[in-house]
């Protein structure tokens, strides 16, 4: 079941009115038939897989509590090496197996034939199996302690509105929520019901007008120059935020409905100054798991970290997906990155050389470009759908822009149609961009404050007002089909 | 303190369904004005009565002259041809030809030589001209199942229902009525779009050949849509006659075979692909000219006078 869906609109109210009317005691039972009912709407079947590895880290963590020396550490493994297989074998499986023929090939050895799985990555399979390990992990630490209740360590893992993807929540941050002892509030209603609408206007409104755009770019590489080219990563890398910030949002308005507090996946990450101020913000539960678990072990055993960090960008685009597309995309950032951290000392010279020191503001705008730019282009590798297609937007990105300036400012063939609405209509488009001015000064008065303080300071009339706007604009805006959340393949 | 909270609560329920419902009414009624082709407006208000209907796509729409066959037949004769539409939108026109208060005795359903059962460019759904219908709920099913929206939702909320015109009656609130296009909605008072002489386009080449591709994979949403015209007419008791229009280049036998191998032993059907040879009588290669459609019209009328001995 996707959140911005009717079958959700439904689903939602119902979970939520038998949920308070349960004794707490049996809520966990109750959130976990719900979850399992959530996740049985997408293929009924990876429900086992996932139940799987739910059993074995369930009991590895137990095992792991009770054990010491090596044989604490035999646990964890077989905890890892379960969860690690899983996602081996339904998302890395097929690339390994080509990449083996293509090398194979290469090194001119004999045609061997290794049989490819024809089978669908279990969706969230990246989510929940990083949910899964950081349990365990917590558990060898000692910083978690192990949960004899398998019902409430399985709702840790399947709880549905961060099932399919994310926020990765911590077991510290989630167990002590799971005590079920909450009441129907009007706050936590008014809050959650808030960070959902917003999330709903950011996938509905946003994201699902710019993936018509997107696609007009990327699935024609060969078509896109100069301006379209630009815009189209511009818009993907837009529409992959409304998407999956517009997910997380809804995931934390839904578990606030329960009366429990999911992570913030995102913090304005536009508005970032500097790259590494970016992954602070940018998919912070995925950066914040790959900073406790791989960076600082990695940093403590005295590795340079120059490679940890290129290490962690490649990992986490290999999270992303088993292609070597995200691979570069993986390196492209890690390079920039540590790019940004090597270069900041000379770089805060030149800002005083140049009498840029004291102009901090326009120097954070002209900062928050240029990351944004920097991001933006990444999105290239991101959503190409090989290394030719990806390299081949890259070269097209520089030719043709005076000629697409010239034929826009003419519109000669209904130029702005192919090459600024990128196939949209000018109202659709310009429509989107007045959403998209919306959001951006939403964001950026949240910037300092909570989406609740927020709405609390202004007059109850007006907050209803944009409560009512807001609902219509995003039922008018339903007007193209439906599509996935991107990072569901993930 | 919460008594108040409900207050507001109820009221900005009662403003939602106040806005809904003015919604409801103006975005159709601006998406309605925006078109110049008011010919499905006519047939779902009953307006259209003629016993003789063309359905089709672009060929439909051009190939037929409603007049010529009217004055041969003696029977009044309305085209339903819409440009770039395939079965499943025919069938839909269909579904409301069969709905509508003055049934038809004969539908003239012209098949187009690759779009009727295959995949192909620029054929499609025609999901804009039934939009600013979605009140009715037949076009409102099939818009639902084309765009995976919720049939109880559509019936819910209006706003939904309508979200679909929001584009449109914008557009037509800034710029007025759609675009006037000679090709597709220069509709004359029988419903036919008649072109005169040949498409004036240097980079046309008006030449009698075309090359086709060889392999294609019938489209089976096609192929069950093509079986259950001939059902509903057969059911509702209106004589089908399937046509093949004159083509200024190489007729598809194959696809000929295997639509008179698909159609129901007793739907006539009418082969006249190579009937016209000379570039005269055509617009351009796919699409004749008022010229040629008169003259096939006229063999077309003779046909049916045919079978109605």
């Amino acid at each position: 079941m996707i959140f911005n869906s009717i079958s959700y609109l439904v689903f939602l109210p119902i979970v939520l009115i038998i949920y308070y009317l349960i004794p707490p005691k049996f809520r966990w039972f109750w959130l976990l038939i719900a979850s399992c009912y959530f996740y049985m709407w997408f293929v009924p079947i990876y429900l086992v897989i996932l139940a799987s590895t739910i059993v074995i880290d369930y009991i590895a963590g137990i095992w792991i509590e009770n054990a010491d020396g090596k044989n604490k550490k035999n646990y964890l493994y077989i905890s890892l090496i379960a969860n690690i297989g899983v996602l081996c074998v339904f998302k890395y499986y097929n690339f390994f197996i080509d990449n083996i023929i293509h090398l194979n090939g290469i090194l001119g050895f004999k045609n061997i034939s290794i049989p490819h799985l024809s089978i669908l990555l279990p969706i969230g399979l990246s989510f929940h199996t990083f949910q899964a390990m950081s349990y365990t992990l917590e558990v060898y630490k000692g910083k978690q302690k192990a949960i004899k209740h398998f019902g409430v360590y399985s709702l840790y893992v399947m709880f549905f509105p961060q099932l399919v993807a994310g926020p990765i929540e911590r077991p510290q941050a989630l167990f002590p929520q799971f005590h079920f002892n909450y009441k129907l509030n009007w706050e936590n209603v008014s809050s959650g019901f808030r960070i959902i609408l917003l999330g709903l206007f950011k996938k509905i409104v946003i994201a699902d007008h710019l993936n018509p755009m997107v696609a007009n770019v990327f699935d024609n590489p060969q078509k896109a120059f100069g301006v379209s080219v630009y815009l189209g990563f511009v818009f993907f890398i837009l529409q992959v935020y409304c998407d999956f910030s517009g997910y997380s949002d809804m995931a934390r308005g839904s578990a606030k409905l329960f009366g429990i507090e999911l992570m913030e996946n995102f913090k304005q990450p536009f508005f970032a100054n500097s790259l590494t101020t970016f992954w602070a913000k940018w998919h912070i539960s995925l950066m914040n798991w790959f900073r406790d678990y791989i960076m600082f072990p990695l940093v403590k055993k005295g590795h340079a970290w120059q490679f940890v960090f290129l290490l962690v960008f490649i990992l986490s685009g290999f999270w992303h997906g088993a292609s070597w597309t995200f691979v570069l995309w993986g390196i492209f950032n890690g390079l920039m990155v540590i790019y940004t951290k090597s270069t900041q000392k000379i770089r805060k010279e030149i800002i005083e050389k140049i009498g840029l020191a004291n102009a901090k503001s326009f120097r954070n705008i002209i900062q928050s470009i240029c990351v944004f730019h920097i991001f933006a282009f990444s999105g290239i590798f991101f959503r190409a759908k090989n290394i030719s297609d990806a390299f081949l937007l890259i070269k097209n990105l520089f030719s043709g822009i005076s000629d697409n300036f010239l034929s826009i400012i003419n519109n000669s063939d209904n130029a702005r149609e192919s090459l600024l609405y990128l196939g949209q209509n000018p109202i659709s488009f310009y429509l989107l961009l007045l959403f998209l001015v919306i959001l951006f000064v939403f964001d950026w008065l949240t910037n300092k404050m909570s989406i609740d303080d927020f709405f609390n300071k202004i007059k109850i009339e007006l907050r209803y007002l944009i409560y009512i706007i807001t609902i219509f604009v995003i039922i008018l805006m339903s007007n193209v089909p439906q599509t996935d959340f991107v990072y569901f393949q993930f | 303190m919460l008594k108040n909270k409900l207050k507001y609560l109820l009221g900005a329920f009662v403003v939602i369904i106040l806005i809904d419902q003015i919604i409801g009414k103006l975005v159709p009624f601006y998406a309605q004005k925006q078109k110049i082709d008011k010919r499905l407006e006519l047939l779902i208000d009953n307006k259209i009565n003629s016993k003789i209907i063309i359905l089709g796509s672009s060929r439909a729409l051009n190939n037929y002259n409603p007049w010529v066959i009217k004055n041969i037949t003696g029977q009044t004769c309305f085209n339903l041809g819409y440009s770039g539409s395939n079965i499943l939108f025919h069938e839909t026109i269909l579904d409301l030809i069969i709905k509508s208060k003055n049934k038809p005795k004969t539908i003239i359903y012209n098949i187009d030589d690759f779009g009727i059962l295959y995949n192909v460019d620029g054929i499609e759904f025609r999901k804009d001209v039934l939009f600013p219908f979605v009140e009715n709920n037949l076009v409102n099913e099939a818009i639902n199942n084309n765009l995976k929206k919720s049939n109880w939702a559509t019936s819910v909320c209006q706003t939904y229902r309508h979200n679909v015109n929001f584009i449109n009656s914008i557009r037509y609130l800034i710029y007025g009525q759609e675009n006037f296009d000679y090709k597709t909605n220069n509709i004359d008072s029988l419903g036919a779009n008649l072109l005169v002489n040949r498409e004036l386009d240097s980079v046309h080449v008006f030449a009698n050949k075309r090359i086709y591709p060889k392999v294609l994979q019938i489209n089976p949403d096609y192929l069950s849509a093509f079986i259950r015209i001939q059902n509903k007419c057969i059911t509702n008791k209106i004589q089908l006659i399937l046509c093949y229009p004159p083509l200024f280049f190489a007729p598809s036998k194959f696809l000929k075979f295997q639509v008179n191998a698909l159609k129901t032993s007793n739907v006539p059907v009418v082969i006249a692909d190579t009937l016209l040879q000379n570039a005269d009588y055509f617009f351009d290669n796919d699409h004749l000219n008022s010229k040629g459609a008169n003259l096939y019209s006229t063999i077309i009328s003779k046909q049916v006078l045919l079978l109605k001995k």
